[in-house]
């Protein structure tokens, strides 16, 4: 606590802590909670691609939307949290005496309130969706401030880039493969103490993201577990449990390779969902730009339109348009085309020669 | 967002072929106008004057006309800019030869939303200083510019780019060009400085020895060039007012108008013969037999038979063809050759 300047808490137009202030009263919790053992979440939320939203029914629209979204969160929360507007579109909160699984139960009640936000421009409705990321600071374990907090920019990166609206908590590479030897170890367990045989799998559908705010196990697949896994292949890993067994069996073989090959499909359907997510969002992205080029051609028309009026008014002349639109070139029904070119050519480069001498003498 | 009804779209490029001549410059342009002014630049001498002309600068024949209340500028001499001693490009006349390709381009009516892409027809042996200048001044109000000959140019234009002699009359210098199927050379081109202007002064010196009471000045007898000019023994009389000692009186001066427009004729003849000696014997011949006259001296009645005649005598013969438009030869032939370039070519140079 030593070395943090008083603050004066003056809150935003949107009711909410300054990035400063939050930052600050951030880091004094922070302090607070690993000396008083307590349990601290932080969550940055941010609203999926408000500058798109921005960029194609104004300034206006953007900020009504700001506002509600705002309005829902600072309903949902404590007056002992901490809501502070941090960088533009990104709300940063601070949760107090929170444990992992509330947290969780809250940042769903998040998404499901601002999927819900419905708002009107131009005629059109439009719907506004929310990225959250969060980050645990547990007392038990030892971390740092800048840890936490860069924790949570991660997650918040991973949901934006996952397509938004859901929520991801980051957790340290260590609690992850823990998590996951745990999960191997049990499944291991489960396929040894079965006695039946194993039918082979079904065709795998496509799993579905949790709904964010859901207990977290099972642990969804996603590209960000399996490229966090330090060390072996999952493969590796499968077989290496497989082969703790004593007395291998045909029967355990087959199993293995069951395993194996229901684990790469799984992979597989991850890698496919994360692929079709990119794409529905560059689809977006595209779909955006192009609404924004029409917008942009109706006002240059418009411009273009009064710029007329006006040389019209003033008695300004336009000039007469040539009637080429297109540079042109020798014709290539002409007769004579690859000659004329030739001696275009030589034209064209006595006149670089030319500029080269000029270049030459003004150096000179 | 739409305004109701499109609005047409008329963005494109717009090709300009410009001949920078000493007496007058034209311009051709790719959405179809043709404009010609004299070069001759004025700016008001002070507030007075400018006040009554109501301009910063005054071009062409209205130069001419308040050229008494003008800093007036003929930036062209002898078919290039005016240089000092020391042959740099003089900077008042630069500025002139500036503001008169930028009015000739004006003249143009360009859009505003246009790539503007000139080519500009320059004298076969202008120097580096004044190529240089050329391109200074055009630069400030075109996207991309290029040279090119002048008497090149009048054959592109014509397509006639095998074995053709072309004589370019301006009022500074006559080019003779020689093309055979490719660029000229340096050694293909002869340029003379016996122009519109050698006649001009010529027939200023015969008028005054003749008629020594006349009172007259060199634009007056350009005027009268240009409206009575002819070399055939059976030209119309030309009969002038000229004052003396303040009273119009009329001076017979057809003797010496033929007289004075005969002079040019055997330079160029000579010239024609050099050109033609030089060449390969086998199309000497055909040379001879396609000579074509261009530009604004072209407009001498009767100089193609007069330049026939002299090469009957002193080459054997030959046949002279004289352009449909010789005041709009070069700059058509720019104007064609701007439309032809490639586009990387323009691109480059920009």
């Amino acid at each position: 606590m030593k070395g943090f300047p008083p603050a004066r808490f003056s809150e935003s137009e949107q009711g909410l802590f300054t990035p400063r202030e939050i930052r600050h009263l951030m880091r004094i919790e922070f302090e607070r909670a690993m000396r008083y053992e307590y349990p601290l979440v932080l969550m940055l939320a941010e609203i999926d691609r408000l500058e798109y939203l921005h960029d194609l029914y104004g300034f206006e629209s953007r900020e009504e939307i700001l506002q509600a979204v705002v309005s829902k969160l600072r309903s949902m929360t404590r007056e002992s949290d901490f809501l502070g507007c941090l960088m533009g579109n990104r709300v940063m909160a601070v949760f107090p005496h929170t444990s992992l699984g509330a947290a969780r139960a809250l940042a769903g009640r998040f998404l499901r309130s601002v999927r819900q936000l419905t708002f009107q421009s131009d005629g059109r409705t439009i719907r506004s969706t929310l990225s959250i990321g969060m980050s645990f600071a547990d007392p038990g374990r030892a971390t740092t401030y800048e840890q936490w907090f860069q924790d949570a920019e991660e997650a918040l990166a991973f949901a934006n880039d996952s397509g938004g609206d859901r929520f991801v908590q980051r957790e340290s590479a260590t609690d992850l493969i823990q998590g996951l030897r745990e999960d191997l170890e049990r499944e291991a367990q489960r396929l040894a103490s079965e006695t039946a045989p194993v039918v082979p799998p079904a065709p795998v559908s496509r799993p579905e993201v949790p709904p964010a705010g859901s207990t977290p196990a099972p642990r969804p697949p996603n590209e960000l577990d399996f490229r966090d896994l330090p060390g072996a292949s999952l493969p590796e890993r499968i077989t290496n449990v497989f082969q703790a067994f004593d007395g291998a069996s045909d029967e355990l073989d087959r199993l293995r390779e069951q395993v194996l090959v229901a684990a790469a499909d799984c992979m597989r359907l991850a890698k496919e969902r994360a692929r079709s997510d990119m794409v529905d969002q560059h689809q977006g992205q595209i779909e955006v730009l192009e609404r924004r080029v029409v917008k942009l051609k109706g006002l240059l028309d418009l411009t273009e339109g009064e710029l007329r009026r006006v040389a019209r008014t003033k008695g300004i002349d336009p000039g007469v348009a040539s009637i080429y639109r297109t540079v042109q070139g020798v014709s290539g029904d002409d007769d004579e085309v690859h000659r004329k070119n030739d001696m275009l050519t030589l034209i064209f480069e006595a006149n670089v020669n030319l500029r080269n001498d000029i270049q030459k003498k003004k150096s000179d | 967002m739409s305004s109701g009804s499109d609005p047409k779209k008329d963005h494109g490029v717009l090709y300009l072929g410009i001949d920078l001549g000493t007496s007058r410059t034209s311009v051709s342009a790719s959405n179809g106008l043709r404009e010609t002014v004299a070069s001759f630049v004025g700016y008001p001498k002070d507030v007075v004057s400018r006040k009554l002309l109501k301009k910063d600068v005054l071009f062409g024949s209205e130069a001419v006309e308040h050229r008494l209340s003008l800093n007036f500028f003929r930036p062209l001499q002898h078919g290039v800019l005016k240089s000092n001693d020391d042959g740099a490009a003089n900077q008042d006349n630069l500025g002139a030869a500036k503001d008169l390709i930028s009015e000739i381009i004006r003249r143009a009516k360009p859009r505003k939303d246009e790539l503007i892409y000139a080519v500009i027809g320059a004298p076969a042996q202008a120097s580096i200083n004044n190529k240089e200048a050329i391109i200074e001044a055009a630069r400030q109000s075109v996207d991309s510019v290029m040279l090119c000959s002048e008497p090149f140019a009048v054959a592109y234009g014509l397509d006639m780019l095998d074995d053709v002699l072309v004589i370019d009359i301006g009022a500074g210098t006559v080019d003779l060009c020689r093309m055979h199927g490719t660029m000229p050379e340096d050694t293909d081109q002869i340029t003379l400085t016996t122009a519109g202007d050698y006649v001009d002064e010529e027939l200023e010196k015969l008028i005054a020895t003749r008629y020594p009471e006349a009172q007259f000045t060199i634009q007056m007898i350009k005027s009268i060039k240009e409206r009575h000019a002819a070399v055939s023994e059976e030209m119309e009389k030309v009969i002038v007012d000229l004052p003396v000692r303040g009273k119009p009186t009329p001076f017979d001066i057809t003797a010496e108008m033929r007289e004075a427009c005969r002079k040019i004729v055997p330079p160029i003849v000579e010239g024609l013969g050099q050109l033609i000696a030089t060449f390969d014997p086998e199309f000497q011949q055909r040379l001879k037999d396609r000579v074509l006259l261009a530009g604004g001296g072209s407009q001498i009645r009767g100089l193609d038979s007069a330049i026939e005649r002299e090469m009957h005598e002193n080459l054997g013969g030959g046949r002279v063809l004289r352009i449909e438009e010789p005041m709009y030869g070069g700059a058509n032939g720019a104007l064609k050759i701007a439309h032809d370039m490639p586009a990387e070519y323009w691109e480059k140079l920009k």
